[in-house]
């Protein structure tokens, strides 16, 4: 092994970094060179050092006392651009620079007061919501008048009408459903009267009902039966509640 | 009105006495304010200036302002109107609470009032509990819970209106009936015990379906006492010892045994039991009691389960036997609006909507400002 060699496994002279055969041709080198030995030996005591150093973990003793001084240097640098405590706080947390603290602190003073405002109007937008929603509820339950035993579901206005022979009648309640009138023409007397009579015929289902929120559910016999107090209904007028 | 709920009690035992025209009513109407306050007034209407005695609770007492006055145009009807003004609503919910067991209806009063900065929500609440003199049968054992909910908040249904009249029927005949049960059992009398167990049901299907009591004293007339008449069985609306002979001899033939006769006495004394019943059940002057319970909310109303709302008030009308299933429960939730609040909210929100908008451009321009010198 030359001198050169030599020095380049010395370069490399770190546990497991070098070969059994290097390690051996570096010994026999070793004991003819004295330059090469004493670089063998500086090299294997500056390992023995950074080993010693690797073991040491970094404490501040003093961290205020630390930004303190920076911060005073920077003052002495930069005084005009000195930033608010909380830009300080931010700069020392995020280490970042003084300059881009100041307006990344008024966005959050922003976004704070913009969720607080959010806040507050989506409490009183979910409160209004809840109570409209009662109150529809209350005036869709108004607005249902369900009398009898029979609650045998709800049925389409056509196949109401299919109960109904066809006449006079007919053609007025079908103009009556066409138009979202039939609800206003109730009245608490004629409703009354007419699931009366009807709750009087002994009879089956069926369910008879219109849309636009009423429910009109009654035993009803047979058509006869349908088309007298559909007739009576039809002569009646008024509004079913008020609210 | 009562004479027709008293005529399908067990159409035999009604007295000429549940025939009396006349009707007791009563209108509550409770005020809520929004200042905690309430005044509620009753309303009376009775036949004679003798204060009404219905089954409502109400203390005529120093603190409430009482006065009758007889009604105009209305023969001799009279109308007391009783009011008090509460202090708060807990005043009102302890003037019920105190009322202990007088024989009246127990009714319970809840007002509750929420703060909720945008709204103040009020809930008001009044439980009439069930009243009836029909307890030896309960309502379930002929009505499920959906029909005894349905008939107490009103349903006229026909159906409906059987099945309860089947279930007072029921009770009544109980009453009669329990004695000679009660008699066979001390007796140690086993077949008398089980004749009478298997032939109740026939019994009790004989008396329901008899449509008037005038038509159930001709058949027993007619087929046991020949030569009498009606009056020597049902004189002054109750039965004669002639009347409760025929009914013995109608449970024999029914039975099939003579040994019922040993009974009379229990069935005399179960006929005159389940009368007293009767009599209690339609109340002390044997009239109907009509309810109408009227509250006056703050604010509008957003929940209830009245059957009519007109505005911020609601009400609820019904009989007295519409009590005797379950209890009636009468529930509304109103709203007003705190003005002052939203108004107060609205300030905040702009100031913090203008904080959003000035801050990031103040922050910019002092940044762009600083930038130059450094």
């Amino acid at each position: 092994m030359t001198c050169d060699q030599a020095r380049e496994v010395i370069a490399l002279t770190r546990p497991g970094e070098t070969s059994e055969t290097e390690t051996r041709a570096l010994t026999e080198h070793l004991g003819s060179c004295a330059p090469c030995t004493r670089l063998y030996r500086n090299a294997l005591s500056l390992n023995e050092k950074i080993a010693a150093l690797r073991a040491v973990e970094p404490v501040l003793e003093d961290p205020e006392g630390l930004v303190r001084s920076v911060m005073q240097i920077v003052d002495e640098t930069h005084p005009a651009q000195r930033p608010t405590s909380r830009g300080r706080r931010a700069s020392r947390l995020r280490g970042r620079d003084h300059d881009a603290v100041a307006p990344a602190a008024g966005f959050r003073t922003s976004r704070i007061a913009f969720a607080v405002a959010a806040a507050i109007i989506a409490v009183f937008l979910m409160q209004t919501t809840m109570d409209a929603r009662k109150l529809a509820a209350l005036e869709l339950r108004l607005g249902r008048i369900t009398v009898g035993t029979a609650v045998a579901g709800i049925v389409e206005p056509g196949q109401v009408l299919e109960l109904i022979p066809r006449g006079e009648a007919r053609d007025r309640l079908l103009a009556m459903l066409r138009s979202g009138a039939l609800r206003t023409s109730l009245n608490d007397q004629g409703v009354r009267a007419y699931l009366e009579s009807m709750s009087n015929a002994a009879g089956v289902p069926p369910a008879l009902s219109s849309r636009s929120g009423l429910r009109l559910t009654v035993q009803v016999q047979d058509q006869a039966e349908i088309m007298k107090t559909i007739d009576s209904l039809l002569t009646k007028g008024g509004n079913a509640h008020e609210q | 009105m009562n004479s027709e709920r008293a005529r399908r009690c067990l159409p035999v035992i009604l007295t000429a006495a549940f025939l009396l025209p006349g009707c007791l009513e009563q209108e509550t109407t409770t005020t809520i304010h929004p200042d905690g306050t309430c005044e509620r007034v009753i309303v009376i209407r009775d036949d004679g200036p003798a204060f009404p005695q219905g089954i409502f609770p109400i203390a005529v007492d120093s603190s409430w302002d009482t006065t009758g006055v007889r009604v105009r145009d209305s023969g001799n009807q009279y109308q007391w109107t009783l009011t008090k003004r509460f202090r708060s609503y807990d005043d009102l919910a302890r003037e019920y609470a105190g009322v202990g067991d007088t024989g009246k209806i127990h009714v319970e009063v809840r007002v509750e009032k929420r703060f909720r900065w945008f709204y103040t929500y009020f809930e008001y609440g009044e439980t009439y509990a069930r009243y009836s003199r029909f307890n030896l049968i309960p309502p379930s054992a002929v009505l499920n819970e959906e029909e005894i909910l349905r008939y107490t908040y009103g349903d006229t249904s026909r159906v409906l209106k059987e099945k309860v009249e089947e279930w007072e029927a029921r009770n009544l005949f109980e009453v009669l009936y329990a004695p000679m049960v009660r008699r066979a059992g001390e007796l140690r009398d086993t077949v008398l015990a089980s004749t009478l167990a298997s032939h109740k049901e026939e019994f009790f299907r004989l008396l329901e379906t008899a449509e008037k009591r005038d038509s159930f004293a001709d058949s027993l007339l007619a087929r046991f006492v020949p030569n009498a008449s009606r009056k020597d069985l049902f004189h002054d609306g109750q039965i004669t010892e002639a009347g409760v002979d025929a009914v013995t001899e109608l449970a024999v033939q029914v039975c099939g045994t003579g040994s019922l006769r040993e009974l009379k006495g229990e069935l005399r004394a179960g006929w005159k039991a389940s009368e007293a019943v009767l009599f209690d059940e339609l109340g002390p002057e044997e009239k109907g009691e009509t309810f109408t319970n009227t509250v006056v909310m703050p604010g509008i109303v957003l929940e209830t389960g009245a059957p009519e709302v007109k505005g911020s008030t609601v009400s609820w009308k019904f009989e007295r036997n519409r009590l005797s299933l379950h209890d009636y429960e009468m529930r509304v939730e109103s709203r007003t609006v705190n003005v002052w609040a939203i108004v107060v909210t609205g300030i905040l929100v702009l100031g913090l909507l203008a904080v959003v908008f000035a801050v990031p451009m103040f922050s910019m321009r002092r940044n762009t400002a600083l930038t130059p010198s450094a």
